[in-house]
């Protein structure tokens, strides 16, 4: 236990310093929105934080907590928020195209996309992260794939 | 072709701030409707420190319980369990036998199959099967896997089938519209109505047995919740009304008297039951896997589930009498069972077989109220004849648990008790008055080998013990997650002791302590976190939540609670 205890405190850290780059990028894709996905970020490693060496696994509470958060946030204000609303977002990047892509899917089919297109999750994980199983992953997954293409290349068009 | 992945690897472009700082000094749930810190937080945890310290009775530490030895699944008849699995390279329908045996493969096509459903006479499977244009489509089968039939078509996802008790119609998902909705159709693929009109995702639909009512899940709230609406899509209610967690893949008892579902409410999937409207709601499956898709068996005391609780996603069968799990097969990777109907059979112990009934441990109280004293006894259940030795505890052949209440009024309740999984259980066993009410609710510690301190509370009724729900993160007033909720399954090893507090003004307050060791020695130093609830109706509702570090000056060892005494002050 001590050692747990130990391993704890400094696992956090090295959790976010492996992870919350990635979280943030795919929370921004997620949400359309730096300070939402910032927001969800610190407060997801806030609440980790305070649960101390209760957390079985940390890394996969972590990016479920934050997809939850950010999802809650975005209920909250009714839909998605399109990158052009955030003035701190440069359209001119090229990830603009693909999140105001992202943002014509419904949420499951985004987050299933993100997770598994940028981060590399596969269903299982996803559906741990969103709250849903396996199977309905799947479909989330090929569905929104042929709706997220569809749209790109009549962005390119 | 667009490349999504050179499209994603985009997002690494993006410069992300260093949050870390702002992690460590968050206050959690700042960002949440919070509700003002409880005043009497400092005073609590000063008081129960104290206690801690100058009343603590040494609760022998005990290494993690034995594994409960598993015992027969619930008394399979001829019924077979139709699932998919993902063999040679494709998801293909399967089916095999309640107890396991003669499996057999039911469908060999070359696109991914889903979602088998028994039609109610039992001879025909409906399911979804993934087209060579991406598209799923509904066909259906005899229960060997011949006789094939496409029901629905078009460029659109149309799958979840799900059988009406009278075979006449056969509800489905599909995204015709533009997203998923529920619709039904008759049998042989005519008549598709819509049922569910709404932007969001409505899926999973599992009809009632009288056929008037279909559950199904839903996000139109924000998250997934467990809805039911009646057959023609009216009167739609959603009966789980939870904000922070997910609920899906309901699946409705064969009695009609309740529902299985899936929720993530405690941190990863798990199966609920809950009664047909809403109330009464109960985990039944307790592990850190991700327990999924449950389905009742035809005689309903055993559900089938999915879960990677081995490692890979594969099926397992509750027994709901004992709680005990049992894996179903050995496939590697299987999902989304359905039992076929069939004929109850009759369960329970073989003639012959002796069974011994141990009393582990009792208390007193009055839990309905009546001003007279009720009697209840924590009863571990064994097969064959051994000794009721170790205040009654059952090392050996461990069946089954129950909880016997004899009221004050005459009335006796026997109630299998499923929480422990079939695992030691019941190290407290207590009965408290939370809320000053004069009923008193029933504390039991639910130790078992994956946890350790575990106390949950219930409410005791004439007809049926029940756990108190414990109140989740945004319900008002908001629940800020810590790291010594209650029942929320820390594993340190250090025990939580609880404390009711009476205020002087009566009101009582519900305190959890759990000790962790933050230095690099036994003796510490301690961080002390305690938790503060208060009971309301069927919710127990955390009010503050605390730490304090170094809070067992004296202590050279390991902290240590009572066990015979867990209400220190009032409430007992």
């Amino acid at each position: 236990m001590v050692q747990d205890a130990l391993v704890t405190a400094g696992g956090l850290e090295q959790l976010y310093r492996d992870d919350g780059a990635r979280l943030w990028r795919a929370l921004v894709a997620f949400s359309g929105d730096r300070e939402l996905a910032s927001d969800a970020v610190a407060e997801a490693f806030a609440q980790a934080i305070g649960r101390g060496s209760h957390l079985r696994d940390p890394q996969r509470w972590v990016w479920r907590a934050a997809f939850r958060i950010a999802a809650g946030e975005l209920k909250d204000r009714g839909r998605f928020r399109p990158p052009l609303a955030d003035p701190g977002y440069e359209m001119d990047q090229p990830p603009a195209g693909l999140v105001a892509g992202l943002s014509r899917l419904s949420p499951n089919q985004r987050a299933a996309l993100v997770l598994h297109y940028y981060v590399g999750y596969a269903t299982k994980e996803i559906a741990g992260i969103i709250g849903s199983s396996p199977a309905t992953v799947r479909v989330h997954l090929s569905q929104g794939r042929k709706r997220l293409r569809r749209i790109l290349e009549e962005q390119d068009d | 072709m667009t490349d999504l992945e050179e499209q994603f690897r985009t997002l690494d472009r993006l410069d992300a701030p260093d949050l870390w700082p702002e992690a460590q000094k968050r206050q959690p749930g700042t960002r949440a409707p919070t509700r003002p810190r409880h005043p009497l937080a400092a005073a609590v945890l000063a008081f129960t420190v104290a206690a801690a310290g100058v009343g603590l009775a040494i609760w022998a530490f005990r290494g993690p319980p034995p594994a409960p030895k598993p015992r027969p699944a619930a008394t399979p008849g001829s019924e077979r369990i139709a699932f998919a699995a993902y063999f040679n390279g494709r998801w293909q329908i399967f089916s095999v036998d309640a107890d396991g045996s003669d499996i057999a493969q039911l469908t060999d096509l070359s696109t991914d199959q889903f979602y088998p459903a028994w039609s109610p006479d039992g001879t025909r499977i409906a399911f979804s099967a993934q087209g060579g244009d991406g598209f799923m489509q509904i066909w259906v089968m005899d229960a060997s896997g011949g006789d094939l039939e496409r029901l629905t078509r078009g460029r659109a996802w149309n799958y979840l089938p799900q059988w009406s008790p009278d075979g006449s119609r056969i509800a489905f998902v599909s995204s015709r519209d533009g997203n998923e909705e529920v619709f039904v159709m008759n049998a042989d693929g005519s008549e598709q109505t819509r049922l569910t009109d709404d932007p969001d995702e409505d899926l999973s639909p599992a009809w009632s047995p009288d056929g008037d009512r279909i559950a199904f899940q839903s996000n139109r709230e924000g998250n997934n919740d467990i809805y039911v609406m009646s057959a023609d899509g009216s009167q739609v209610t959603n009966l789980t009304n939870t904000a922070a967690s997910g609920e899906f893949d309901p699946a409705w008892s064969p009695d009609g008297t309740r529902i299985a579902f899936v929720s993530d409410r405690d941190g990863d999937p798990e199966i609920y039951v809950m009664d047909e409207d809403g109330s009464s709601v109960s985990r039944v499956t307790r592990d850190a896997a991700h327990d999924r898709s449950p389905a009742w068996s035809p005689d309903g005391s055993a559900i089938v589930f999915e879960s990677d609780r081995a490692g890979t996603v594969g099926l397992f069968v509750l027994n709901l009498d004992g709680g005990t799990v049992l894996s179903l097969t050995d496939v590697a990777e299987a999902c989304c069972p359905a039992w076929q109907p069939g004929v109850p059979q009759e369960t329970g112990a073989s003639p012959g077989v002796a069974v011994t009934r141990c009393t582990q441990v009792t208390t007193s109280g009055d839990f309905d109220g009546d001003g007279t004293t009720d009697e209840a006894e924590f009863i571990e259940v064994a097969s064959g004849s051994v000794s009721c030795d170790r205040d009654g505890e059952v090392f050996e052949n461990l069946s089954s648990q129950e909880v016997l209440v004899r009221f004050g009024s005459g009335q006796t309740l026997e109630q299998p008790f499923t929480d422990c999984q079939g695992g030691l259980c019941a190290y407290v066993f207590t009965a408290t008055d939370l809320d000053g009410n004069g009923r008193d609710e029933l504390a039991i510690d639910l130790t078992s080998a994956a946890a350790i301190g575990l106390v949950e509370f219930y409410r005791v009724d004439p007809d049926g013990v029940r756990a108190l729900v414990i109140a989740d993160p945004g319900d008002p007033p908001f629940v800020r997650p810590g790291p010594a909720i209650l029942g929320g399954g820390f594993d340190s090893g250090v025990q939580s002791p609880i404390v009711c507090r009476v205020n002087e003004n009566g009101s009582r307050e519900l305190i959890s302590i759990h000790a962790e060791n933050v230095g690099d020695r036994l003796s510490g130093p301690w961080k002390v976190h305690t938790t503060t609830m208060v009971l309301q109706g069927d919710r127990l509702v955390v009010t503050s939540t605390g730490d304090a570090e170094s809070s067992f000056p004296e202590t050279t060892g390991i902290p240590s609670f009572s066990k015979t005494s867990p209400f220190e002050n009032g409430c007992s």
